[in-house]
């Protein structure tokens, strides 16, 4: 859009305060009856506490005060004063505003769905929000997904040895640093059984490409891990690494289970697959499957091909494999 | 007359416009409209029989994507870091943003306010956190903009420290 068309309105404002000029459409931002030669914070709200420069300039993008039109604000310093020119930024004003709306209440909502179905912070939701926040029937429908299963290598053997207390601190340090990432690329954490969880990614609605946010998640996870272990040393803690299986196919969705216990959860090849990859997959490694492989578009080069035995299927199955420094 | 800007700073949702609102308007709305860019708003307190005209730069949250421009913080007086009690993540934004803070426009007064009170059911930030906050010299203050609990405390607050300063 051409300056013109955006309204354009100046002020000139000596260095100790005063209005020396000024044009331009003002009254389009609310300003009216401006006088010169008095102080211009008295006379504009929002530039009581810009002025003057300090030598750059300044931008201001998208204030809105008294008249309520959203406008950008340049300041620039000239051999008279500092300059100031607004500009209608309401064009700007509806794009972010579409975007961002959009996108934090999808934030809100995994936030939500997150503590309904993720037994380690549910506080007792109803099902019926569930059903209310995810929009597929009982009875199970069949979409793509891709399932991340994660594992703490070692952590069983530790559990063993140490009181319940002392495990229990430390799984929960581990499961929230492992947690948010999963959250953040909109994986739907499914279950957390002790020291492993499942994700799914493909279900809560998102942008993105979910094989790609399974990977950008668990590199994610492995790398807070590394960092959570880092500080665990420092205070001579004992430390753990995890593993990651992903694979990606078609499953069925659907909430399952009596009605004692009913959940929320994916069934199919894939989850199993994932499954068997995880266990397969060496500390710090992330495993994935073909399907996974052919879908990424943006990690393939992170992987490097190789051929695994999992249980159950006589011939070897091709995998890919990325170890997360 | 007196003026001082001070700047709602926080992650998105955390309530600094309904707080805005409860404090200069005194109404409060269930609904979720997310603030674009910045708007100011200005309200009148009196402290000690000295009026100060409060300009409130209620600023969009900070989020991955649009991080808050350190040109908006220019000139504050003093600031307040707004915590959504049951999103703990909200508290670590609002140490970012008051890291930020510091290395722009140096130090100066802010209040660390742990906003939706009423749903502290659902909190996942307990009592021993907020205490040790506030052990370790920060100022804390406990508000819900739906019931209007500790808000007119949480300004009040700020604006003493600030002409105190
Ligand atoms: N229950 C409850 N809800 C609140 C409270 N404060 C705000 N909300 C709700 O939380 C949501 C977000 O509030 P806003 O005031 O828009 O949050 P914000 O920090 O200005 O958000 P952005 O502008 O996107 O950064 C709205 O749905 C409000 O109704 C509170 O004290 N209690
Ligand atoms: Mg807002």
């Amino acid at each position: 859009m051409t300056i013109k068309k955006r309204s354009p309105a100046y002020l000139l404002v000596e260095k100790d305060g005063r209005l020396i000029d000024c044009g331009g459409k003002l009254s389009a931002y609310g300003i009216q009856g401006l006088e010169k030669g008095v102080p211009i914070g008295s006379q504009v709200l929002f530039l009581d506490s810009l002025l003057p420069l300090d030598n750059d300039p300044l931008f201001l993008s998208c204030v809105k005060a008294e008249s309520g039109l959203s406008a950008d604000i340049h300041i620039f310093p000239g051999d008279k004063g500092d300059w100031i020119l607004l500009l209608d930024a309401r064009t700007e004003e509806i794009r972010r505003c579409l975007l961002q709306q959009k996108s934090n209440e999808l934030s809100l909502l995994r936030k939500k769905v997150s503590k309904i179905l993720d037994p380690y912070v549910r506080k007792g939701f109803t099902e019926k929000l569930l059903q209310g926040v995810l929009s597929f029937q009982e009875s199970g429908e069949r979409r793509d997904v891709s399932i991340l299963f994660v594992d703490i290598r070692g952590f069983t053997w530790y559990s063993e040895e140490n009181p319940p207390q002392v495990t229990l601190q430390t799984l929960n340090q581990y499961l929230s640093t492992m947690t948010q990432p999963i959250l953040d690329e909109a994986g739907l954490l499914d279950r957390i059984i002790g020291d492993a969880s499942m994700a799914i990614f493909g279900v809560l609605p998102t942008t993105g490409s979910f094989p790609d946010q399974a990977i950008r998640a668990a590199v994610k996870v492995i790398k807070n891990v590394h960092d959570l272990n880092k500080i665990r040393k420092l205070d001579n803690q004992p430390t753990f690494n995890v593993a990651i299986g992903i694979a990606s196919g078609p499953v069925t969705l659907g909430i399952f289970g009596s009605k004692g216990f009913r959940t929320f959860s994916a069934v199919g090849q894939a989850v199993k697959r994932a499954a068997d990859l995880e266990r397969q997959a060496r500390p710090g490694q992330i495993v994935i499957d073909e399907n996974t492989f052919k879908k990424t578009k943006n990690f393939q080069s992170l992987f490097s091909g190789t051929t695994l035995r999992l249980k159950g299927i006589d011939r070897p199955v091709q995998a890919f494999s990325c170890e997360v420094k | 007359m007196i003026k001082k800007k001070i700047c709602m700073l926080g992650a998105f949702a955390v309530g600094k416009t309904s707080l805005v609102k409860r404090f200069v308007k005194g109404i409060f709305s269930d609904k979720y409209l997310s603030s674009v860019g910045v708007k100011i708003d200005k309200k009148k307190v009196i402290i000690e029989q000295q009026e100060v005209d409060l300009l409130l730069w209620d600023i969009h949250g900070e989020d991955e994507f649009q991080k808050v421009q350190r040109s908006y913080l220019r000139g504050s007086s003093g600031y307040f870091l707004v915590v959504d009690g049951a999103r703990r993540a909200t508290l670590n934004t609002a140490f970012t943003l008051q890291k930020r803070t510091e290395e722009t426009i140096g130090k100066v007064p802010f209040v660390l306010i742990f906003n939706k009170w009423d749903l502290k059911d659902e909190w996942e930030i307990d009592d021993k956190t907020m205490d040790d906050l506030s052990k370790d010299g920060l100022m804390v203050v406990k508000t819900s903009a739906k019931s209007g609990q500790g808000v007119e405390e949480a300004f009040l607050t700020l604006t003493r420290e600030i002409l105190e300063a």
